[in-house]
């Protein structure tokens, strides 16, 4: 291990942290340019904080990529050095893009164009990347609640709408109630294994007797990070809150939280829990069923576009927890492939909405899109791809997602989980192809208000995401490779890992038999 | 020794016209100049390519047949079928005459469909109907020829619905599509039985070990053959499966010359002598065959003395023709079912393009006019047209004569050959059919023939009369080839009993192909006999089939000539038997009764219940049951913290209870 990427020193963990840094500054100086340019008086805020706030994402993906150079961390540093962190920052830094772009237009609309918006924004990013990245249980939670508090501003960013503040105020408390539960399951770890370093943890937890304590905690935690991931039944705040933000905070909380939340019980299920599965797979696996069945069905009955693409994003947690569920490098390489495919498509089908909805985001009932494909074909074209990719066809993204979730649910032995996730879908194509069916076979009677004007970072964000979307359903190889070999730190025995995930798609990265988990659990407490 | 030249260029050309042709029918569709030169170029070449081989072939005086392996096809198993082209004699003069006869009917095409919006489209089909028709002869293996046999039946449907705006066209597309479907299922299944048998569906494989693996008369034999022959019913349009190929009239004419006369009805008879030898092993199957034929060729001819439109007689006399040509595969003459083939391809595509060459004339006379409405089919709308159509009036007469059987012309050595070979190989009854239906021929040509160019009076209207033209330059051309085709085409085997040179070239080129089935039948059957079954030679009969053909030609003439007929819209309705006739002895009413109706109802049936109610029942049920379970969960999002909260609670306590015991 060169002396560059031993993370233990002061100079190490800045360059360990670099991105999460140029981010961070990024966003004191989006603020303070703001608080200079506007001064005194209480109007819009300049062009150049968006352009700062662009520039400031760039630069840390700049600065992401120069982690992809350095070493693996030592087995003590706070935050990991691996191929997953490195794909979970740049799955949020591309939402946040993506989230950057659409708002432009939308800010500008609504007559919300503050600085603060970017900066929260840029903030609830820097929480995201550290929430996945570290590997310590406290730095987790800060990372958590660092994301947390950003978004619940952000949730109700729009004072004048009392459905913003209504949605922001709701997602606060019971964000508060679930992380009380999340930092009670962190101290009963702790009190079980004395570390709440997740590396430390596993092996303590590999040698030593897991206990119940050692239970609940794993059983709070996941309370925890269900409600972050939106995972039935702790789901209820999700479509309140997708459906009262101002949209494009919609699009990316949907896409940005979730990736961040569920790429981070990825990491603590499988690195320090990992040898306990007999605690949470069975409840993972539950609430993978629950999250996938529940909000498909509801979204059936939904009229307002935006509301159903909430529940939909909802039941999207759910195949993602069929990665988690998966583990291995299978279900490692699936969540984060599905989670780059799924940001672009729920951002971006997110931000059409609001164009439909036009000001005030009143008109985005089922109803507005009649006739849209002839009225603005480009717009009707992208919600298009955008809807067809969610529900999982070819050539799209979506499809090869889904795919590749299959293929991790029948690969780990969980046959049920892939049948499940097939018939949700198919379940799904109802709520979609219903907008399809509006935008293209049903006329404009003349009453239905003209979608607005688009600018030109909304159109460039649009050709993004479909572009993105088509190449990630054409030519996956590049990505699934990058997806499937991303390495996490400490996972059990990478070695053997990897070389059984390149033979067979089947393959578990623990050997362990899976038994039912109350057995598993008793046998462990013996 | 002899190596096929160039074989793959053979069915290439074609294929490659079909392509270039395609993509003008999008890219350039108004410009028809590709077309004209590419379409008929592609077969006019891959018949100079056959020409050559079959000079080769002769010089080489070669018996085996040459297998040209392109690639691998199917490989599962025990199963291995290749991409095989089989050249031998049999598939020789397969070629030959298909080439040869799409090349002139391609040529008359360009001037038939001249101004077509259709024309790149209308080459396109027609070239890769010459493709599928090579593959069908050249294919050395069963599932090949299949998709030869397919694929000329797709072009069929593709052609005869051309002019697809025209619903009744487009449904008698539908109508030969569905009927061959029903052909096909016998292919299949005998396709199946010859790999259960031999475990293999290579000609090469199956047809030398057939005596090894079946005895004479043996049930499996039958089977196959019976199956074999479903499908050439469907193909080559015999009872009960015929109806059709009248209705494959709605197609141009130059289709119905190519398609439905000269090449692709025909297959069924090539299937039969390519598997003659599975045929000579089941005694049972023949004498279906050629009780069929015979039965087809009798019951085609009475329809056809009663029919109107000009292009319905000519159908049903093909009919009748290809019976001829099933009773001769049928009682074992396979040479002579060939030789009937073959000069049934030069006069009946004569008859269809000097048809067409009328019904043009007087569709583009009535155009000029200005009139609408009327049949431009219907030959109580022609009379005297020879005064402006003299080539196409001679060549066509030259047909007629050919087809009724009078010496010199070419279908009375082929057709005198069917029917005496059927008298002396022990089927007397069929031996009279066929002489009846003979003389019936002759009485319905020389009727087409009076009413159309003769009777001293035209009947297309004053005022159309005068833009009635010949057949322009493209299409004359064909017609005179084939005149003189119809004429010398039979000089080619000319029996030892006439008081001519003897000429045998047919029957000495092809008897290698047919000496395992002759073999066979020789050990079994008995010797041939010497004389008719009412007594006299082959002299005798040859003479007095051929004056009694001239004598009903004359006769017949004559009495249509003298009498005189109103144009089609004030002619009386037929009565009496020549109703029964005109109507087809109600056969296609009867199917429908029978067959059509009460398939439609079961149909109707099965999705009104099967489709709406259970299947879409179901659907819909789930849908909505899906719904309503949708419905209730959205309930529960009242939008009321508490609620939320107590959602939540609920979940803790069953992850908790779960996780700790």
């Amino acid at each position: 291990m060169s002396g560059a990427s031993d993370v233990a020193g002061q100079v190490g963990y800045l360059r360990a942290l670099l991105p999460e840094i140029v981010l961070t500054v990024s966003a004191l100086v989006v603020l303070l340019v703001d608080v200079f340019q506007r001064g005194e008086h209480r109007g819009p805020s300049g062009s150049s904080v968006r352009w700062l706030s662009v520039i400031g994402v760039l630069l840390a993906a700049a600065a992401n990529v120069t982690l992809i150079s350095l070493g693996p961390a030592g087995p003590d540093a706070l935050v990991a050095l691996d191929g997953f962190r490195v794909l979970a920052n740049f799955i949020i830094l591309g939402a946040t893009l993506l989230g950057l772009l659409f708002a432009f237009d939308y800010l500008k609309r609504e007559g919300l164009e503050i600085g603060e918006f970017y900066a929260l924004l840029l903030l609830a990013s820097v929480g995201m990347m550290i929430l996945s990245g570290a590997q310590d249980l406290v730095l987790i939670f800060l990372g958590l609640e660092m994301m947390s508090i950003s978004v619940y501003v952000l949730t109700a960013f729009n004072r004048e709408d009392p459905r913003s503040a209504e949605a922001g105020l709701k997602y606060f408390l019971i964000g508060a109630f679930a992380s009380a539960f999340f930092i009670y399951g962190v101290a009963l770890l702790y009190g079980a294994t004395g570390t709440t370093h997740l590396v430390r943890m596993a092996s303590v937890l590999s040698h030593g007797h897991p206990g119940l304590l050692t239970a609940g905690g794993a059983g709070l935690l996941l309370i925890g990070f269900g409600f972050k991931v939106s995972a039935v039944p702790f789901h209820a705040w999700a479509p309140d809150a997708y459906q009262g933000a101002p949209t494009p905070v919609t699009g990316y909380m949907a896409s940005g939280v979730k990736a961040a939340a569920m790429l981070a019980l990825f990491r603590v299920l499988w690195v320090s829990l990992g040898s306990v599965q007999g605690y949470w797979h069975g409840t993972i696996w539950w609430l993978a069923v629950l999250t996938m069945v529940v909000p498909n069905l509801v979204a059936l009955v939904q009229d307002d576009v935006k509301r159903m693409l909430a529940y939909s994003s909802v039941a999207h947690a759910g195949y993602l927890l069929v990665g988690v569920a998966a583990g291995g490098p299978l279900g490692r390489g699936a969540a984060l492939f599905y989670l780059v495919v799924y940001t672009l498509m729920t951002v971006g089908a997110f931000a059409v909405v609001y164009v439909v909805a036009g000001k005030g985001d009143r008109h985005s009932h089922l109803a507005d899109f009649r006739g849209l494909g002839w009225r603005r074909p480009w717009l009707a074209g992208a919600l298009g791809i955008f809807l067809l990719s969610l529900a999982g066809f070819p050539p799209t993204g979506g499809f090869v997602g889904k795919l590749y979730l299959l293929r991790a649910a029948v690969g780990s032995h969980q046959p049920g989980l892939a049948v499940i996730l097939v018939l949700t879908s198919l379940v799904a194509y109802y709520y979609y192809l219903r907008v399809v069916w509006k935008m293209y076979f049903e006329d404009a009677p003349a009453d239905v208000p003209e979608p607005d004007v688009t600018g030109r970072a909304f159109r460039f964000g649009a050709v993004l995401c479909v572009a993105g979307i088509l190449v990630a359903g054409l030519v996956p190889g590049p990505a699934v490779d990058a997806a499937g070999s991303a390495g996490l730190t400490g996972a059990s025995a990478p070695s053997v890992d990897e070389s059984v995930a390149s033979t067979a798609p089947g393959a578990r990265q623990d050997a362990k038999p899976r038994t039912h988990p109350r057995r598993a659990a008793a046998r462990a407490q013996e | 020794m002899y190596h096929p030249i160039l074989p793959a260029l053979v069915l290439a050309l074609p294929l490659a016209g079909a392509i270039i042709n395609g993509v003008g029918a999008f890219l350039w569709r108004e410009d028809h100049r590709v077309a004209r030169w590419v379409g008929p170029l592609a077969v006019g070449a891959s018949f100079v390519v056959v020409a050559i081989n079959f000079f080769a072939m002769k010089a080489s005086g070669t018996t085996a047949a040459s297998v040209v392996s392109l690639w691998t096809w199917i490989a599962a198993g025990g199963l291995h079928v290749g991409v095989d082209l089989q050249f031998d004699r049999l598939s020789m003069v397969m070629m030959l005459i298909v080439t040869g006869v799409s090349t002139l009917i391609h040529v008359y095409s360009i001037g038939y469909m001249r101004g077509d919006p259709g024309f790149n489209r209308f080459f396109a089909y027609l070239n890769l109907f010459v493709f599928f028709m090579l593959v069908l002869v050249t294919a050395a293996s069963f599932p090949l020829m299949f998709v030869g046999w397919e694929g000329v039946g797709l072009c069929s449907y593709l052609l005869i619905g051309f002019w697809y705006e025209n619903e009744a066209y487009s449904n008698a597309g539908k109508k030969a599509f569905i009927v061959n479907r029903i052909g096909d299922f016998g292919f299949l299944v005998a396709m199946f039985i010859i790999f259960g048998i031999f475990g293999s569906l290579d000609f090469s494989q199956v047809l030398p070990a057939a005596t090894g693996h079946l005895r004479y008369g043996d049930v499996w034999a039958t089977l196959i053959t019976l199956f074999l022959f479903l499908a050439c019913m469907g193909k080559s349009a015999q009872i009960p499966l015929y109806v059709w190929l009248p209705d494959a009239m709605a197609g141009p004419t130059p289709v119905s010359a190519l398609i439905h006369a000269a090449t692709m009805v025909t297959a069924g008879v090539y299937l039969v002598a390519r598997t003659s030898v599975l045929f000579a092993l089941a005694p049972i199957s023949q004498a279906v065959v050629a009780t069929v034929g015979a039965g087809t060729a009798l019951f085609a001819a009475t329809i056809a003395t009663q029919q109107w439109d000009i292009k319905k007689v000519l159908a049903y006399s093909t009919i009748s023709q290809l019976g001829y040509m099933f009773l001769a595969v049928g009682v074992g003459a396979f040479t002579a079912g060939i030789f009937h083939l073959m000069t049934h391809a030069f006069f009946k595509a004569l008859l269809f393009l000097g048809a067409g060459a009328v019904i043009h004339s007087v569709e583009h006379a009535w155009h000029e006019a200005g009139r609408h409405g009327g049949d431009p089919n219907d030959m109580r709308n022609h009379g005297d047209l020879r005064r402006w159509m003299p080539v196409t009036w001679i060549t066509m007469w030259s047909a007629t004569l050919a087809i009724s059987g009078v010496f010199p012309f070419a279908g009375f050595f082929s057709k005198d050959e069917v029917i005496w070979k059927s008298g002396v190989l022990g089927y007397p009854l069929l031996w009279g059919v066929a002489l009846v239906a003979a003389f019936l021929t002759a009485g319905y040509m020389a009727r087409l023939m009076a009413l159309t160019f003769h009777g001293g009076e035209n009947r297309t209207g004053e005022e159309a009369r005068g833009h009635l033209h010949g057949a322009p330059l493209a299409m004359a051309v064909p017609l005179v080839v084939l005149g003189v085709l119809s004429l010398v085409g039979g000089w080619i085997q000319i029996p030892e009993a006439l008081p001519l040179p003897h000429v045998s070239a047919l029957e000495g080129w092809l008897d290698p192909v047919f000496e395992p089935a002759h073999h066979v039948m020789a050990m079994h059957g008995g010797a041939a006999a010497t004389a008719a079954p009412l007594g006299g030679g082959e002299l005798t009969w040859g003479l007095i089939s051929t004056v009694v053909a001239l004598a009903v030609v004359v006769w017949i003439f004559l009495a249509v000539v003298r009498r005189r007929y109103r144009p089609a819209a004030e002619s009386p309705e037929p009565t009496g038997l020549s109703l029964v006739l005109y109507r087809k002895w109600y056969v296609d009413e009867l199917y429908d009764r029978l067959i059509v109706r009460p398939l439609m109802a079961l149909w109707r049936g099965c999705w009104k219940i099967v489709d709406d109610g259970l299947i879409d029942g179901t659907v819909n049920g789930l849908a909505s049951g899906a719904r309503a379970v949708g419905w209730v969960g959205s309930q529960l999002q009242s939008g009321r913290l508490g609620a939320y909260v107590l959602l939540f609670m609920v979940g803790v306590l069953v992850i908790l209870g779960t996780v700790a015991f």
